[in-house]
């Protein structure tokens, strides 16, 4: 239970994505200046993922297929929303979700300019999951899917860096408690650890922005209270990781957010030497 | 001076020989187990970062570069020659593609974009007042290793000595750096001598923890690294690889041994 598996591709590992569509996501969040509501921030930080995850895994000759993917979304029903040649799959190699994102956009990204500056390029972004809102809350359901997800992937990957699964939501479950679906879910293991549940809380009742808390934070809301007992404890590597990254976490840290970004999970993940910048 | 060159290789496990990232280069050059005789030598690993586009194109870019330049530059500079070549690599490579009709993917361009990185590890070997002897000239930025041995002992390992430090995050060499003066604050060079005899290897990171883990534990390596035979017998360095891969002992990365027997 180390958390050491090498991730490649014939010893592969897999992203669980669960999105709450619905209709409490159609209400507003402020991210600064900027009001949006919470449906869009959850479909902008699972195509950012996806994207992040893509590119972390792409070689001359395509994307390596170190990740399965599947993404869940949990509304009006709960099943894969993946679109086009996806449409209805679950756990889906990286290389075709790369291959068929729903579509791409063009939107101007700064980029270094290597003088010291930024400069605005435009960059292709895919689209896979649009944002959705309507409904009920159905997590307990989506968490049940992603158990039977991860036990059939486990089964034939005994060995692997265990599933990850990253729950997108503003936490209002209405199918129950979720707390047992999560307990269950966590329990599976493969060799190397248990499965990791992570979640992302998107909340319209303000207070500060949290990245992995530990035991002493203050979270003042019921659900993120909730969704925060629901996380696995971050592995020690991650720990490590977000502390280099300037992070504040302990040995209590879970991986939960609370109005922040997770792109960081991605990074968190070793499939080799890391490319980074001399500093 | 008078020396054999050997180099072995091979690829992480799982991945084809198209796939390796590794790269190695000598000058003058010369065919494998090839006796080079001059009176200087230049020899270079590089081992491209698996996370990076064209990642092997750069390791290979980094090598010939290195064994090409003046025995005196500093590694930095020539970091910085091969980057300010990098973009015609780049464009040879989108020309293949778009031949191919292949055109670069989306989830190509950010890593194109970005550029590749690789640790390197290279030696000018110089004659001295007599070609038995002479200075060594050791410059790496990363964790690609060096290790000199004479009379049976291991007398140099550079830039590290102890196989704790290796782990996934070593310095490398940008092929578009975003502060070309972090690259001076990163290279390290060791002026020693090298003597007739001596023995020199030069390896990528997986071989190099391997080696140095197993001389933390009195045990000499190098005597393995020695008795690998001459390319007729290279399946002997496959065999030794997938033998340590499997007891755990070494890392499954692409696994590259540059060695001069002088």
């Amino acid at each position: 239970m180390v958390y050491t598996a090498e991730i490649s591709r014939s010893n592969p590992s897999c992203f669980i994505f669960l999105l709450d569509q619905s209709a409490s996501m159609l209400d507003e969040v402020a991210e600064g200046e900027l009001v949006r509501r919470k449906a869009d921030v959850v479909a902008d930080a699972l195509n950012r993922l996806l994207r992040e995850l893509a590119i972390k895994c792409a070689k001359e000759g395509g994307v390596r297929d170190y990740f399965h993917v599947a993404v869940i979304g949990y509304g009006v029903r709960v099943g894969s929303v993946f679109e086009g040649e996806l449409s209805g799959r679950d756990l889906v190699p990286l290389s075709q979700v790369a291959k068929y994102p729903a579509r791409v956009e063009e939107r101007m990204k700064k980029v270094p300019d290597g003088a010291g500056g930024l400069v605005e390029q435009p960059t292709k972004f895919p689209v896979w999951v649009e944002p959705v809102g309507n409904h009920g809350t159905p997590m307990v359901e989506a968490l049940r899917q992603a158990t039977v997800l991860a036990n059939t992937f486990l089964a034939t990957n005994e060995n692997c860096f265990p599933p990850v699964v990253l729950n997108l939501t503003d936490g209002q479950s209405t199918d129950g408690d979720p707390r047992p679906a999560a307990e269950a879910l966590r329990e599976l293991a493969s060799t190397d650890g248990n499965v990791l549940l992570f979640n992302l809380h998107v909340s319209s009742e303000g207070g500060t922005p949290t990245i992995f808390p530990g035991a002493s934070a203050e979270l003042n809301d019921e659900y993120a209270r909730t969704l925060f007992s629901m996380s696995s404890p971050l592995p020690p590597h991650m720990r490590s990781y977000a502390a280099q990254q300037g992070i504040a976490v302990d040995d209590t840290s879970r991986g939960f957010v609370y109005n922040a970004d997770m792109i960081t999970i991605v990074q968190f993940l070793d499939i080799g030497t890391r490319a980074t910048d001399l500093r | 001076m008078r020396a054999f060159v050997s180099t072995f290789a091979v690829p992480k496990a799982g991945s084809t020989a198209e796939e390796y990232e590794d790269a190695s280069d000598v000058e003058p050059a010369a065919g494998d187990d090839a006796e080079v005789t001059g009176p200087w030598m230049a020899a270079a690993v590089a081992d491209g970062a698996s996370e990076a586009m064209l990642a092997g194109r750069w390791a290979r870019h980094l090598t010939t570069t290195f064994t090409g330049a003046p025995a005196e530059q500093d590694l930095a500079t020539t970091i910085l020659a091969a980057a300010g070549s990098w973009d015609d690599v780049e464009a040879e490579y989108r020309h293949a593609r778009d031949e191919a009709g292949e055109p670069i993917a989306w989830y190509e361009e950010d890593g194109l974009r970005r550029g590749a990185y690789a640790t390197i590890v290279g030696a000018h070997l110089l004659d001295g007042p007599t070609d038995r002897q002479g200075p060594l000239l050791v410059a790496a930025l990363g964790d690609a290793c060096l290790f000199q041995v004479r009379d049976h002992e291991l007398i140099t390992a550079f830039p590290i000595d102890d196989p704790a430090e290796f782990d996934t995050r070593p310095g490398l060499a940008p092929s578009r750096p975003l502060d070309p003066a972090k690259i001076g604050e990163h290279v390290v060079a060791l002026r020693t001598e090298w003597r007739q005899g001596d023995r020199l290897l030069l390896a990528s990171d997986a071989l190099a923890q391997w080696f140095l883990a197993q001389a933390q534990v009195g045990g000499r390596p190098w005597r393995t690294l020695f008795d690998l035979g001459t390319d007729a017998e290279i399946g002997g360095f496959a065999a030794l690889v997938d033998g340590c891969r499997a007891n755990g002992s070494l890392k499954n990365d692409d696994t590259t041994l540059l060695r001069i027997d002088l």
